[in-house]
């Protein structure tokens, strides 16, 4: 530690020099020399020294335990500095245990030797004041020089201690990372055998549907066949599933009118547009008459459903694919804005129940391939639309992150919002709340959009709404200008 | 008291699939009510409009992967309500995927008495139901005769027999 007081350092050299001098002339301090030797344990802790010790040259260690394991070491004192003070003035056993670390002289006066100094040898005494005084000066200074130190190292420990948390914090996202790289790898293994199992009867499904359809029309619009049946069989191919409120009351509208027609039956009558259901004398006489008029719907319609079922399948598989196979490396400078105006446009009949509102600012560019970020888009949005209710609203915004100069893209929603335990849940590969229609009801949305914004550097999060619904987040680097 | 109306609900979001179900079991429909819904909130809020002097629910098909409430949840919120209509229900999950956590709410709080796989052949539906609806007359004590074309008519008999307060010691 740096002695930063010379001068109170030259005046213990005077003071020390009178008593040296003291010791040469007169045999009361001659008599009270003693010397040590490096190692020798000069004062033992608690024991009662009763004596002052005046170093004269070599130095002297303060430690505690200095008999069991756990020692600690205090100061070390030179030439000029004093022991056993604290206990003089208090009168308590030593604090402290002394041993020698290198070999020297002390002068040692006993509490009696330094009360009587006070009347017989006043000069000597003064010495010895200015000394312990010099001696307390440099101990406390000491003092607080320790104190400044234990400061820097426990702050030294704390940044160390954070460094560590945030490497923790790191390593643990990073193994989050791998562990879904894994699991994409591990789909991206199976995906291609599954895909090609699907397709191939999914194609079948949809080659065996036309070529059921050719027949059933020659055999049902024939010139022999009645025009009703003919009808019957176009409603049928066309016909849309109504929702099952309105079939319930057309199915009570039927019940009236034809008391007597089991169930069944009028549950299928329901399916038939309206203006299909027979009047007056065309009403059929038997069973057999009203399976006339309702199997070549039916044919029509469960063709229909084959077909769409055909085509989802096939779609499903699509999106499997996409999802496992990661698109061109191919970037441009992209308007993150523009991308989303086409995929509003994209989705038009989509979001015929939703409020959109944009809010756009002028953000820069951002590097990206853009048929991926439209996925995103479109994964986002069809979400949201997804989560609300008709009539519910949708806010996109854009703006400039200024601190790490990144293009924030935020979609809102007043749906339901993402409850704090599914947070983690909705990025992972399978979670859905399936959608109707299922083109994009595989649960990879979130997860694709994910790995299509890790590629670019990029972030998605999601956090409440204010004052509800969902509000998805999108952070890409932006380019420089 | 006049022999309740005992219905048979359908719950499935998928319309194509709905309306496959509601096809396998009208055979039923000459003795009991079948009735589809395209979501749970639609069937909740039907149900608030059966008669609790005649109307019982006596068996539930319920999807279990639905936009909105899910057949779980929809199963624990029936399980809470109690309005003698559902009293005794038998409540079936039709799933293609339930994971374990569903599983373990399904029996603990959602009272499902059955998980029906997806895809399902049309005969064991059919038999299914009949069981089912056989161990709901049964269990509710409810007067098997109007019911008898559609039930297990061996096992009624032997519930009969056993019940027989004349019966031989």
């Amino acid at each position: 530690m740096p002695d930063r007081s010379p001068p109170a350092q030259s005046a213990t050299d005077a003071h020390l020099e009178s008593i040296r001098k003291l010791i040469a002339e007169d045999r009361f301090f001659a008599e009270r020399l003693r010397s040590f030797q490096a190692g020798d344990l000069l004062i033992r802790e608690t024991e009662r020294e009763q004596a002052v010790w005046l170093i004269l040259e070599g130095e002297l260690q303060l430690s505690k335990g200095a008999e069991s394991n756990n020692q600690l070491r205090f100061d070390r004192l030179g030439a000029g500095e004093l022991v056993g003070i604290l206990s003089y003035y208090t009168r308590n056993p030593n604090y402290f245990g002394v041993l020698a670390v290198e070999s020297g002289r002390a002068l040692v006066l006993s509490w009696d030797d330094v009360d009587g100094l006070q009347e017989s040898q006043p000069s000597a005494y003064r010495f010895l004041q200015e000394l312990i005084k010099g001696s307390l000066t440099k101990r406390y200074q000491r003092l607080a020089d320790l104190h400044i130190e234990v400061d820097r190292v426990n702050q030294a420990l704390n940044q160390e201690r954070e460094e560590l948390r945030a490497t923790i914090d790191e390593l643990r996202k990073t193994r989050e990372r791998l562990i879904h790289q894994e699991k994409l790898a591990m789909i991206g293994s199976i995906v291609p055998g599954i895909a090609h199992e699907l397709n191939n009867p999914a194609a079948s499904l949809s080659r065996n549907a036309d070529y059921l359809e050719g027949i059933l029309k020659n055999l049902l619009t024939g010139p022999d066949t009645p025009e009703q049946m003919a009808q019957s069989w176009q409603a049928g191919l066309q016909n849309a599933f109504s929702d099952t409120n309105e079939q319930r009351q057309r199915l009570e509208q039927l019940s009236q009118r034809f008391p007597k027609l089991p169930r069944p039956l009028l549950r299928r009558l329901a399916k038939l547009p309206p203006e299909l259901i027979p009047q007056g004398n065309s009403v059929p006489k038997d069973e057999q008459g009203w399976e006339r008029l309702l199997q070549p719907f039916e044919a029509g319609h469960f063709i229909q459903v084959v077909r769409s079922t055909s085509h989802r399948i096939s779609r499903l598989v699509q999106s499997l694919k996409r999802y496992t196979r990661p698109q061109s490396e191919n970037f441009q400078a992209i308007q993150v804005e523009d991308g989303i105006r086409d995929t509003l446009l994209v989705l038009g009949s989509r979001l015929r129940d939703t409020e959109i509102e944009t809010d756009f600012a002028e953000t820069p560019k951002v590097s990206a391939n853009e048929d991926e970020l439209n996925q995103v888009w479109t994964n986002l949005i069809v979400n949201a639309v997804e989560a609300m209710d008709p009539g519910g609203k949708i806010r996109i915004s854009s703006r400039l992150v200024t601190d790490d100069q990144q293009v924030e893209i935020s979609f809102s929603d007043s749906g339901p919002g993402v409850p704090e335990s599914l947070r983690n849940a909705i990025f992972e590969p399978n979670f859905t709340t399936k959608a109707q229609g299922g083109n994009f009801g595989l649960g990879l949305g979130l997860s694709i959009s994910t790995v299509i914004l890790q590629k670019l550097d990029g972030t998605l999060q999601v956090e409440d709404n204010n004052p509800k619904g969902a509000k998805f987040i999108v952070r890409l680097p932006a380019l420089r200008p | 008291m006049n022999d309740p109306k005992l219905y048979i609900l359908c719950v499935e979001d998928e319309m194509d699939v709905l309306d496959a179900i509601l096809r396998d079991l009208s055979p039923f429909e000459s003795t009991f009510q079948l009735e589809g819904f395209s979501s749970a909130q639609e069937a909740g809020a039907w149900i608030d409009g059966l008669d609790p002097d005649a109307d019982r629910i006596a068996l539930i098909y319920c999807d279990h992967v639905m936009p909105g409430q899910r057949g779980v949840d929809f199963m624990s919120e029936l399980q809470r309500r109690e309005s003698v209509v559902l009293k005794g229900t038998c409540k079936v999950l039709f799933t293609g995927q339930a994971g374990h956590q569903e599983t373990i709410t399904a029996i603990n709080e959602a009272g499902i008495c059955h998980y029906q796989a997806k895809p399902w052949e049309p005969d064991e539906l059919v038999e299914l139901t009949r069981k089912l609806l056989t161990d709901f007359v049964i269990a509710e004590a409810i007067p098997p005769l109007p019911y008898m074309s559609q039930l297990d008519q061996k096992r009624i008999a032997e519930h009969l027999h056993e019940n027989n307060p004349f019966q031989d010691a």
